[in-house]
């Protein structure tokens, strides 16, 4: 395995938003490991980030997946009885994955937060709603934005946490540590993990870098077969099974068998 | 060596509990084992329930059908319980409707409902074959012992003398019966239809198909029922994998594992119960699983979203 150090990344980045005559905000993070091997052993894991960030600042990590267009069905009653999938739905740049995880939990307003929004509206799951788009337009937009983060969360895959841990603070600087757990169902592909310091419900500093996920030994294998091959996967599938009961039925001296 | 506890299937794409899944395959196999029903039906809705997704949930079941029906079909075929003529006209009606099924698969599935259709015709099957059952269980129970039921009808029935008039029959040796050659392979059709949708070798239609349709003996009902439903799941199983990408061999073969030992218990079990009350006891065990599907269309459900296609 390649040291960690290599895989460590840092990002240095000037806020832009403050007034020239403030000394820069600069916030610095770290994330280890750098990329994720879903090999067959995978159960979840455990993304590091830490760093640095201005010691008035609150901090707000996020990690966020590939953004996709995807086709979704409203499910609805049907004979005012069953429900069942009915109308057809576009939804625009829904991140597969969207992790945040800030120092105050986000329905808590900052004693003397100018930012007519919390910090949920701002960087939390709700911050989402700016970027989704709902196909065809309706009045329960508001709604299917809800149901939709209500799938994502129930199938593990956004999730919002409030815990974001402070060192001592040093030098107008405090380092900041997280851990972001990855659910068991990720899926392979580029994730982005970022980090913001918030003053005053604007944002200071941030700083982001790249988190590669791809399936590894075994589940690559079989998932090259699955989707490239998938005659000889189909056929394989077959063999393997036949064989299999052969022997099972070797072993237990050619049993009766279920029908 | 330890054996991990956890296994990332790239084509459920999560990780599962082997021992779960191991477990899962064991008490179907231990029903199946006592109760001489294959455990199709009912590995499918616990595998949705364990969060596999209802499509691979099904296909896989098929692949570890394959496995399990293998190793029945080589002892019937020893003792000389397989119709070979009329299981091979049953699996080319098989293997036509196996190829249907999973082609309506495919439409429904792009027109998102392919996951209801297959709750849906797995609450009126077990709904339908929990009922006939319980009430034929009850009957049996309050019948006196011993007594066996009079042989009704002289006359010929409509339905035999409709299947008489059908054309190209031929006789069937093993069985001792003459058929139109349609028959089995309309009947074939039709289960193999059932089985493509809900992942099941189709025993517990074909059982009853065979006994009261074709009028096979019950002996070589079991063998040839085997020997059909083997090659029927080894179509849909390559046609799903082909297709679809839906079959995960890896669930399929822990699955087959728990199965093939819980089987070896159930059958120990089986011989120290009493007919009738294994047949009670089946049927309140499907309806139990019907209820549950049930409950799941009729209650509001938690996300009023669902996902179209794959994912």
């Amino acid at each position: 395995m390649i040291s960690r150090k290599a895989f460590t990344v840092m990002f240095l980045l000037v806020a832009v938003c403050c007034s020239p005559a403030v000394a820069a905000d600069t916030l610095v993070m770290n994330i280890d490991p750098a990329a994720i091997p879903i090999g067959a052993t995978y159960d979840g894991s455990t993304v590091r980030v830490f760093g640095e960030a201005p010691e008035d600042c609150d901090v707000v990590i996020r990690m966020v997946g590939e953004t996709h267009d995807l086709t979704m069905k409203q499910k609805g009653k049907v004979f005012g009885l069953l429900w069942m999938n009915l109308n057809t739905l576009k939804m625009h740049n829904v991140p597969s994955f969207f992790y945040v995880d800030a120092s105050r939990p986000f329905e808590e307003a900052a004693p003397c937060d100018p930012a007519p929004h919390g910090l949920s509206d701002m960087l939390g799951m709700k911050s989402l709603g700016r970027i989704i788009q709902i196909e065809p337009k309706t009045a329960e937009d508001g709604l299917l934005f809800q149901e939709l983060l209500k799938l994502k969360e129930h199938e593990k895959l956004y999730r919002q946490l409030s815990n974001v841990r402070f060192g001592t603070a040093e030098n107008g600087k405090k380092s900041f540590e997280a851990n972001i757990d990855l659910p068991p169902n990720l899926s392979a592909g580029q994730y982005k993990v970022e980090a913001y310091a918030v003053r005053n419900g604007q944002i200071a500093a941030h700083a982001d870098t790249q988190l590669g996920v791809s399936f590894a030994g075994f589940p690559k294998l079989l998932a090259n077969v699955a989707f490239q091959h998938a005659l000889i996967y189909g056929l394989m599938s077959v063999i393997i099974a036949l064989v299999a009961g052969l022997l099972t039925g070797l072993v237990f001296g050619g049993g009766k068998g279920a029908h | 060596m330890t054996i991990p506890l956890h296994l990332y299937l790239p084509i459920a794409g999560s990780s599962v509990n082997v021992l779960l899944i191991f477990g899962l395959g064991g008490i179907v196999g231990l029903l199946s084992g006592i109760f001489g029903v294959g455990g199709g039906f009912l590995m499918t809705p616990l595998l949705i329930m364990f969060g596999i997704p209802p499509t691979v949930a099904a296909a896989s079941d098929s692949n570890q059908i394959v496995g399990a029906s293998t190793s029945g079909v080589m002892a019937h075929f020893r003792m000389g319980n397989v119709d070979m003529k009329m299981g091979i006209l049953l699996l080319v009606g098989g293997v036509a409707g196996g190829t249907l099924g999973v082609q309506i698969i495919k439409i429904l599935r792009s027109m998102g409902n392919a996951d209801f259709l297959i709750s849906i015709t797995y609450v009126l099957m077990l709904g339908f074959i929990g009922i006939y059952m319980f009430q034929d269980s009850l009957k049996a129970m309050r019948k006196a012992p011993g007594v066996a039921p009079a042989k009704s009808s002289s006359k010929p029935s409509l339905y035999a003398v409709m299947i008489q008039r059908l054309p190209w029959q031929m006789h069937f040796e093993k069985s001792g019966v003459h058929l139109s050659v349609l028959m089995p392979l309309v009947l074939g059709t039709f289960v193999g239809i059932l089985s493509a949708i809900m992942g099941v070798g189709g025993g517990f239609i074909m059982v009853p198909i065979m006994v009261y349709l074709l009028r096979m003996p019950m002996h070589v009902v079991v063998g040839t029922s085997l020997f059909q439903i083997l090659f029927t799941c080894v179509n849909v199983t390559i046609m799903q994998a082909y297709s679809n990408h839906t079959v995960d061999f890896v669930l399929a073969l822990i699955l087959l594992l728990g199965s093939s030992l819980g089987a070896q218990f159930g059958a120990s079990i089986n011989k120290r119960l009493k007919a009738d009350h294994l047949k009670i006891l089946l049927a309140s065990l499907v309806l139990i699983v019907m209820v549950k599907m049930l409950v799941d269309l009729l209650l509001p459900p938690a996300v009023r979203l669902a996902y179209i296609g794959g994912h």
